[in-house]
């Protein structure tokens, strides 16, 4: 018994600290998913290119600065930003042209999936590609050390949480996204400029994958196929919390990072993947329209 | 009127299917080989839009259907020694008890949430396959041309791999897809599919059960697929987890919204066009996959009901 | 015809969060009468139709309708059952013809008529289309798209639609809304025609539809039943003369 505890319990501690990180990460990634969905009622699954992405051109800014803290900090402001860019590019002369409807924007948002994959691939090569972390230190706890670097990320992301939050309470973008998100024709008709919010909230998603992207380079390599996972990882996330509601997104984020860190030990992540799905499939089953959300078609 | 189009339309088909049958005795052997794969890959995208075109139902998730046909008939002729037909019929019941219970599942949501859980099925399969590899033989796949035997038409002795034999049994299926399809759309059942694609609530308030007819809709289409599958197994006699992945669940929905969703030529059509395009520019560029995004975003933005779509639209307004 | 009670409900209520739409109401329709339900905006006609043909549950109560409670049945039930809801703002197939249209619905009548399992004959359809169309006076519309039809005669495609789904209680809401003071006065024939062989539960805005056109009247007010009776009893009603006067 006595072993037993001693060779579990810092599994699962472990398991839990691993689980936390990735839930905040994946929060990040699925919020942006989420706020989109929420304000303009799209599914955007090209969201996890926008996430590759970060990563790449974080790795683009390691090897020009040459440094890892430079590169990092250059990383974490231009990334973000030049897809945002590419977010708005492909929503002002795509999304715009095919006017959001649920199922062309599907099928457009996954050319642009082939499209930016491809590209990557012919620019950045096939190989996987590693990005030394900005800063390299332990914390050692009574069982193992741990990477500094995971708990900077998990930092950074909460903060990044936060400054959403603030920013869709406290400002008037996030007033107007409110409003938009509730009537698109009355905030129009009271002089809201949706059009230019729908534009934002889509740069907005985008440069939040994009700075997951960044984060999360450090901890593995970067590739030009890296973003269907986070990106199933997202629906899956997006779908428990209940569509378009960003608290229940949070909520899923921390449920599904740290029930997938735990069974990632214990299992192998194959494995894992398939019982989260199973795992959404049971809530769909109680809940069709996830815990937190409203019915939506 | 309905009668009229159901000749019309069996007559086009016959017509189409014909010509698929003469041109087999003039097509170089190269061209050949592509159409038998065509008309495989076709009778799948018939499945599909049966679904996405007649019901308005999108999935991302077909693959699963079409590799587990796939994977039911190799993995039985390999394991189980079952004959090819033996394979087909386990095939089909398999796919088809798939098809019920992801359906009562899947059909619990709709619209976009609908969608998610299509792709996130197929995606387990597809985990599914690749983790028990020991089993499925993961990535590599395997070819089950050994274990096949012959098949005896007219007491001679054909290769499955045959090519006419490939060619003709590819077509019959065609054949049969196409024309089942037909009778089922031009029928009052398929008059009710279309009304759900039209206007699901409505259709409610007509009195009918539309959660019973869309699982029927999406049952019919997944077996369809599997058996697309398993006919993809017998006859090229290569299994591999490619035929699981997100693209070919992708790879119907493009070849349909090219050929024109709605329609039953038009599938038909979709995967012939990208089937030669890719052939085409895999010639010049290993990433084709570049230009189905791009033909994708084109196709949505220019060009949204296809090739037969605005074909019917602009002239053959009887087309169904 | 004897005077029977085919249909009530019993302390119905439906709640919106905080907001109550109908408050236990007590509603009796009788199979001898146009029966009309009156009332100002927000009075609670719609939601209690809603509640009556499945479109919405009930908070509590219930509807009994010929000796059984129906209340948590689909609406597609409701629909096979004979409760038939005809739209206030017209709900068309508009990128299908009207033969499709009304087929869809002269379908499901005599599939559950003729007891078919799976199929009933084309012919034996269009024949039923045709008398339906013909009935509400769209005969010859047959192939043209229900959507690029005006607007008076979507409606008359909705009424056709509905006739043709075999019911025994026609729920009309808001029939003339929208429609000419000519089409009106066709609808109003169309309806007293239609009466002769169906029950007809008739909400309505329009007061002169209401008088010419209704047997017994039901004066809703936020969520409750205000008043009942006939026409000329409800004319001279103190308490309507205020709702509606607004003294």
């Amino acid at each position: 018994m006595d072993t037993w505890i001693e060779e579990t319990l810092p599994m699962v501690f472990l398991a839990v600290l691993d689980g936390t990180v990735t839930a905040f990460v994946l929060a990040l990634i699925a919020l942006g998913l989420s706020l989109v969905f929420g304000v303009m009622r799209i599914v955007n699954v090209s969201h996890g290119e926008f996430f590759m992405l970060g990563a790449v051109f974080s790795w683009f800014a390691y090897h020009w600065t040459a440094d890892s803290v430079w590169g990092f900090v250059l990383a974490l402001l231009i990334a973000p930003v030049i897809v945002g860019f590419i977010a708005v590019f492909s929503e002002r002369f795509i999304l715009r042209k095919v006017e959001y409807n649920p199922e062309s924007t599907i099928v457009a948002t996954i050319g642009i999936l082939y499209i930016i994959q491809q590209l990557t691939l012919m620019g950045f090569g096939p190989e996987a590609r590693p990005v030394e972390a900005p800063i390299y230190f332990r914390v050692s706890f009574p069982w193992f050390g741990y990477s500094g670097y995971k708990l900077l990320v998990a930092v950074m992301s909460g903060l990044c949480l936060c400054g959403i939050w603030l920013l869709l309470k406290r400002t008037k973008l996030g007033l107007y996204m409110r409003a938009t998100q509730q009537d698109y024709e009355i905030a129009t008709t009271f002089g809201v400029p949706t059009k230019k919010i729908y534009a934002s909230v889509f740069a907005l998603g985008g440069g939040l994958a994009a700075l997951a992207g960044v984060l999360v380079v450090p901890i593995r390599q970067a590739d030009h196929l890296m973003g269907l996972e986070p990106l199933l990882l997202s629906f899956i996330v997006v779908i428990i919390g209940g569509l378009g509601s960003i608290r229940g997104t949070i909520i899923a984020a921390f449920l599904i990072g740290i029930s997938d860190g735990i069974i990632s030990v214990f299992y192998e992540p194959t494995l894992a993947k398939m019982l989260a799905t199973l795992f959404v499939v049971m809530i769909l089953i109680i809940k069709p329209s996830g815990l937190f959300g409203e019915n939506y078609q | 009127m309905k009668r009229k189009s159901l000749i019309y339309s069996l007559f086009m088909k016959g017509g189409v299917i014909l010509i698929l049958f003469l041109i087999q005795f003039i097509l170089p052997t190269y061209h050949h080989s592509s159409f038998s794969k065509i008309m495989i890959l076709a009778s799948y995208a018939i499945a599909y839009n049966f679904l996405l075109g007649y019901t308005g139902l999108m999935s991302l998730g077909h693959a699963m259907f079409f590799a587990s046909g796939m994977y039911t008939m190799g993995l039985s002729i390999l394991y189980l020694g079952f004959t090819p037909l033996e394979g087909l019929i386990f095939g089909t019941i398999l796919t088809l008890t798939i098809s019920i219970v992801f359906g009562l599942f899947a059909l619990r949501t709709s619209g976009v949430s609908f969608l998610i859980v299509t792709l996130m099925f197929g995606q387990t399969l597809y985990l599914a396959i690749l983790y028990y590899n020991e089993f499925t033989f993961g990535q590599d796949g395997f070819s089950i041309t050994t274990y096949l035997g012959t098949l005896v038409i007219f007491g001679k002795e054909h290769l499955y791999s045959n090519p006419t034999i490939r060619y003709n049994f590819a077509l019959i299926m065609l054949a049969v897809y196409l024309i089942i399809t037909t009778i089922i759309i031009l029928s009052p059942i398929g008059r009710i599919l279309i009304a759900i694609r039209e206007n699901e609530a409505r259709t409610q308030l007509l009195g009918y059960n539309v959660f019973s007819y869309k699982l029927f809709a999406l049952t019919f289409s997944g077996t369809l697929a599997g058996i697309s599958g398993a006919m993809h197994a017998l006859l090229f006699s290569y299994i591999g987890t490619t035929f699981a992945e997100i693209h070919h669940s992708i790879s119907p929905l493009l070849w349909t919204l090219l050929g024109g969703a709605g329609t039953v030529i038009g599938p038909l059509l979709g995967t012939g066009v990208m089937y030669y395009l890719i052939d085409f520019i895999s010639g010049i560029t290993s990433n084709y996959l570049l230009v189905v995004g791009i033909i994708l975003v084109l196709t949505i933005i220019w060009f949204p009901l296809g090739i037969m779509g605005t074909l019917r639209q602009r002239w053959i307004k009887w087309l169904p | 015809m004897a005077s029977v009670e085919f249909l009530r409900t019993d302390r119905l209520t439906r709640q919106y969060g905080g907001l109550t739409a109908v408050k236990d109401v007590n509603f009796s329709l009788r199979n001898d009468r146009i029966h009309a339900i009156i009332g100002p905006n927000g009075a609670g006609k719609t939601t209690l139709v809603n509640l009556i043909s499945g479109r919405e549950k009930p908070t509590s109560g219930s509807i009994i309708y010929k000796g059984e409670d129906i209340s948590q049945q689909s609406s597609a039930k409701r629909v096979q059952a004979g409760i038939v809801y005809t739209f206030q703002v017209t709900s068309i197939f508009r990128n299908l013809s009207c033969y499709e249209n009304v087929a869809l619905s002269v379908q499901r009548s005599l599939k559950a008529t003729q007891r078919k399992f799976f199929m009933v004959s084309e012919s034996v359809i269009a024949n039923h289309v045709s008398k339906s169309l013909g009935s509400v006076g769209l005969s010859g519309k047959e192939n043209q798209t229900a959507g690029t039809l005006p607007y008076g005669h979507q409606k008359l495609l909705e009424v056709a639609m509905s006739l043709a789904a075999a019911p025994e209680l026609l729920i009309l809401d808001e029939p003339t809304q929208g429609l000419a003071q000519a089409e009106i006065e066709n609808l109003i024939a169309l309806i007293l025609e239609i009466t002769k062989s169906v029950n007809v539960l008739l909400i309505e805005h329009n007061m002169a539809v209401v008088f010419s056109l209704a047997e017994y009247v039901t004066v809703m007010n936020s969520g409750t039943i205000m008043a009942e009776g006939t026409p000329s009893e409800i004319e001279n009603n103190h308490e309507v003369q205020d709702l509606y006067l607004g003294n």
